[in-house]
């Protein structure tokens, strides 16, 4: 048996979208394989299917050589296969032997949990991976993220995992976390386990990883053995020919900059960033998520108080103590979670639209002026082209991409001069998508300043006069003309420090 | 007709009306004295003041985020008591007197309000303690030091402090013509027409949106808080006028039969959603109710059970007709 999982031919489609396209993957006992692809790649898809959590539509899965068909996470766990999350999925109130053991309880003859037997086994559990176990009796939640992640990993071996799966482990560890989870890899692997280790951080996979296999559109675009490639080969492979046309502009960039943000800190979130913005530009900000451009996005419009730094405003250096007061001075924030931070779903359409807008549509005594607030909502109806039975339909009954287009004409309708967009097109239909694309364009082209949060790399390239990459909360790269490139943006995305002129491209 | 069916069914308000108009045919069939002219304007009184504080809640239950107000029952003994020991042992000019339990009303709801919103601890667990404490300072208020350590009653007021609570003007009692209808036009128009009231439902649906949106949550829901205590020291007052005493535990369990008016009324406990129209009716078909049976000689202590039996069946009986058409 040389393999300890053999994934042949897999294929997965969700909708009209095929997410998996006849994917090949293995892994030996006692070997890292690293898994690294963009987002959308479909590494998740086939890291759920592994598990259990999704079955894939074709395609044959070994295990231990033998036919399998996972069809639970449940099953996968039994079978040795475990999970690790980025954000461990944990009984906070429960003790951490208790988490430990949990389903796999240890009982004397009696029928009671036999909790000498399981705290001695846990105990010599730790110690095997050189781990303190002090706090074995403590509640799961006391514990920082990074051993709470730990803990799972000796609930894994309690399960007696031949195949263990970290996605994205390190993303929210600090520095000392990591190289213990490091340590502990490789123990792991030394003990015949075999690991599934996916991350964004290219230099990671060169210090753990025996062989990496990089994804990218749904297909295995190649895979090594690590001392076969270098970091340049993995990001060409990443980003492919990435074909994007970019959309039609009047390049029409003010001269005098509409906003310029200067040495903007908040630790740990984000360090010493500085920007400018003109009007009638599109200014693409990428990076993972997690690396600080949301969080600048934030406090740019009074959600998050930076440390230090200064923003300077059509003009005027201003810090804004709220959104009420951002919006009021010309800025708009469109937030990347629609559903949580964007909509009012048990309101209707025009209620929707026009609630940033009610003081301006209001007469004495705050009394809304409802046939003024019809007409604006109509008005953005019919400009967006927002498909609604009516101005008072409850927004949660509309498509996704209509409830976007509603959030996105909440912000229009202030007319702002700054507009933020943080992932304005994420989870909608393609078409919307390249309605809101078109519209983002005119908008620009009509003087706003844009601000474009995306994760989406293709978005990025189509939209963007210049962009921003951000990582582990520094600007890594500014890129505009010829240097925007795919490639460029992903190794500035992967850590690699670019051209960074100060950090102010112009 | 159909369309008629389908109103009434997904339109809680209409569902209401329904409700109240043949609850009130078999009262006027079956209840001898029910329908008459005194009988019928007399009853309004009695809805006015547990109508107040059950409007109180509607405000406070819109602005979500587990909004609660458990202290208007004690808001209303503690202006009960302020109003009645300042004008019948102090001897305070009646007005000024009314004036200043107004707004220790409002001043209560404020501090309800500020705790809420500022220290983040759930509005449940302030406002049950404000309950508590409230109701301490109405008893500790009620005490009279010239006849020993005990609250007592205040009940010597001037002729005049009783027309709010016992007049008429065109046989229709004064508290319901000239308050409790001016209070429900008002709030009507504060919570359709208003920037404030697209705010407060804008809150209470999705409080984070708000915020995203420019929208200043804590202000709203202090404002709603504060109202909460102005509604509940003027239903204080009226009933401190209408029986003509003031006593240290008049407002007792009033908070939970207000609670139930409201979400009779279809208020969305969990808030943003819920019209004035359902709740002004939840209140008509109560005091219908309560009226009703009193005069059918159904003893007092079925009040209460009658009151669950009506929200759960109401509530029961919209969701069959709803499924049923579904099908």
């Amino acid at each position: 048996m040389e393999y300890i999982l053999e994934c042949r031919g897999i294929f997965k489609s969700f909708g009209g979208v095929q997410a998996l396209k006849g994917v090949d993957f293995t892994l030996k006992p006692g070997e890292v394989h690293a898994l690294v692809g963009e987002n959308g790649a479909g590494k998740s898809t086939l890291i759920k299917i592994i598990s259990g959590s999704l079955l894939p539509d074709r395609g044959d899965i070994f295990y231990m050589g033998q036919p399998v068909r996972i069809d639970s996470p449940r099953k996968a766990q039994d079978m040795g296969i475990s999970t690790v999350y980025q954000e461990p999925l944990v009984y906070g109130e429960l003790s951490v032997l208790e988490n430990i053991f949990l389903g796999r309880e240890i009982r004397t003859p009696r029928g009671n949990i036999d909790w000498k037997k399981e705290e001695e086994k846990a105990q010599s559990l730790f110690t095997s991976l050189g781990l303190p176990y002090h706090f074995l009796r403590e509640p799961m939640r006391e514990l920082s993220v990074g051993l709470q992640q730990l803990v799972l990993i000796a609930k894994a071996l309690v399960y007696e995992a031949k195949v263990i799966i970290f996605d994205e482990p390190t993303a929210i560890l600090t520095e000392h976390e990591t190289e213990r989870l490091f340590s502990i890899i490789q123990k792991l692997r030394d003990r015949g386990v075999g690991i599934i280790y996916i991350s964004h951080r290219l230099e990671e996979i060169f210090r753990i990883a025996n062989r990496v296999t990089v994804m990218r559109d749904g297909e295995v675009k190649g895979e090594f053995p690590i001392e076969a490639v270098d970091r340049a080969k993995i990001v060409e492979l990443m980003a492919g020919k990435l074909l994007v046309e970019e959309i039609a502009r009047k390049r029409s960039r003010g001269e005098e900059p509409l906003l310029s943000v200067r040495g903007l800190t908040k630790k740990p979130r984000f360090f010493d960033i500085s920007f400018d913005l003109f009007p009638g530009e599109i200014l693409g900000f990428f990076g993972l998520v997690g690396s600080g451009r949301t969080d600048v996005a934030q406090s740019i419009f009074g959600l998050l108080a930076p440390e230090d730094g200064a923003i300077i405003f059509n003009g005027h250096r201003v810090r804004f103590a709220s959104p009420e007061e951002a919006m009021r001075a010309g800025i708009a924030y469109l937030p990347e979670d629609r559903k949580v931070q964007g909509l009012f779903p048990i309101q209707s359409v025009a209620y929707n639209i026009s609630v940033t807008m009610l003081r301006e549509l209001s007469r004495r005594f705050g009394i809304v002026d409802i046939q003024k607030e019809q007409g604006l909502a109509d008005r953005y109806v019919r400009e967006l082209n927002i498909k609604t039975p009516s101005l008072y339909t409850r927004v949660y009954s509309l498509s996704g991409g209509n409830q976007q287009k509603v959030v996105l004409a909440k912000w229009l309708s202030v007319t702002p001069k700054l507009l933020i967009l943080d992932e304005p097109t994420r989870g909608i239909d393609v078409a919307s998508k390249s309605e809101i694309h078109n519209l983002i364009a005119q908008l620009a082209d009509r003087g706003l300043g844009v601000m474009l949060i995306s994760s989406e790399l293709p978005e990025i390239l189509k939209m963007s006069d210049r962009v921003i990459v951000m990582h582990e909360g520094r600007i890594t790269g500014v890129f505009e003309g010829q240097e925007k490139t795919a490639e460029n943006i992903i190794r500035a995305a992967t850590g690699e420090r670019m051209v960074v002129s100060g950090g102010v491209g112009a | 007709m159909k369309r008629v069916l389908d109103q009434i069914v997904e339109n809680r308000v209409f569902f209401l009306l329904v409700l109240f108009v043949i609850l009130f045919a078999v009262f006027a069939i079956s209840v001898q004295n029910f329908f008459t002219f005194y009988n019928l304007t007399n009853m309004t009184q009695y809805g006015v003041e547990l109508g107040l504080l059950a409007l109180a809640e509607m405000l406070v239950i819109l602005s979500g985020g587990g909004g609660i107000d458990l202290s208007v029952g004690s808001m209303l003994t503690i202006v009960a008591m302020i109003i009645g020991v300042l004008i019948g042992r102090v001897g305070l000019n009646p007005s000024l007197a009314i004036f200043l339990g107004l707004s220790a009303g409002m001043g209560m709801g404020y501090l309800n309000g500020v705790l809420v919103s500022y220290t983040k601890i759930l509005p449940f667990i302030v406002t049950l303690a404000s309950l508590y404490v409230y109701k301490s300072l109405a008893l500790i208020i009620a005490v009279d030091p010239r006849f020993g350590p005990n609250p007592m009653p205040v009940s010597n007021f001037p002729e005049s402090f009783y027309f709010v609570g016992q007049y008429r003007i065109g046989g229709i009692p004064f508290q319901v013509l000239c308050i409790f209808i001016p209070v429900i036009l008002l709030l009507y128009v504060l919570l359709e027409k208003s920037v404030f009231g697209r705010y407060l439902y804008g809150v209470g649906s999705n409080e984070k949106a708000a915020l995203f949106s420019g929208i200043n949550v804590e202000r709203v829901r202090v404002t709603v808080y504060t109202l909460s205590g102005l509604l509940s020291a003027l239903s204080g007052w009226i009933i401190t006028s209408r029986i003509a005493s003031a006593r240290p535990d008049i407002g007792t369990g009033y908070e939970l039969q207000a609670i139930t008016i409201a979400v009779l009324g279809g208020v969305s406990i969990k808030g943003g959603e819920g019209r004035i129209g359902g709740v002004v009716l939840g209140i008509a078909i109560i005091t219908l109710l309560y009226n009703g049976m009193q005069l059918a000689g159904i003893h007092q202590i079925w009040q209460l059970g009658s009151l669950g039996v009506i929200l759960v069946g109401s509530v029961l009986l919209n969701q069959m007709l709803l499924a049923r058409r579904k099908m």
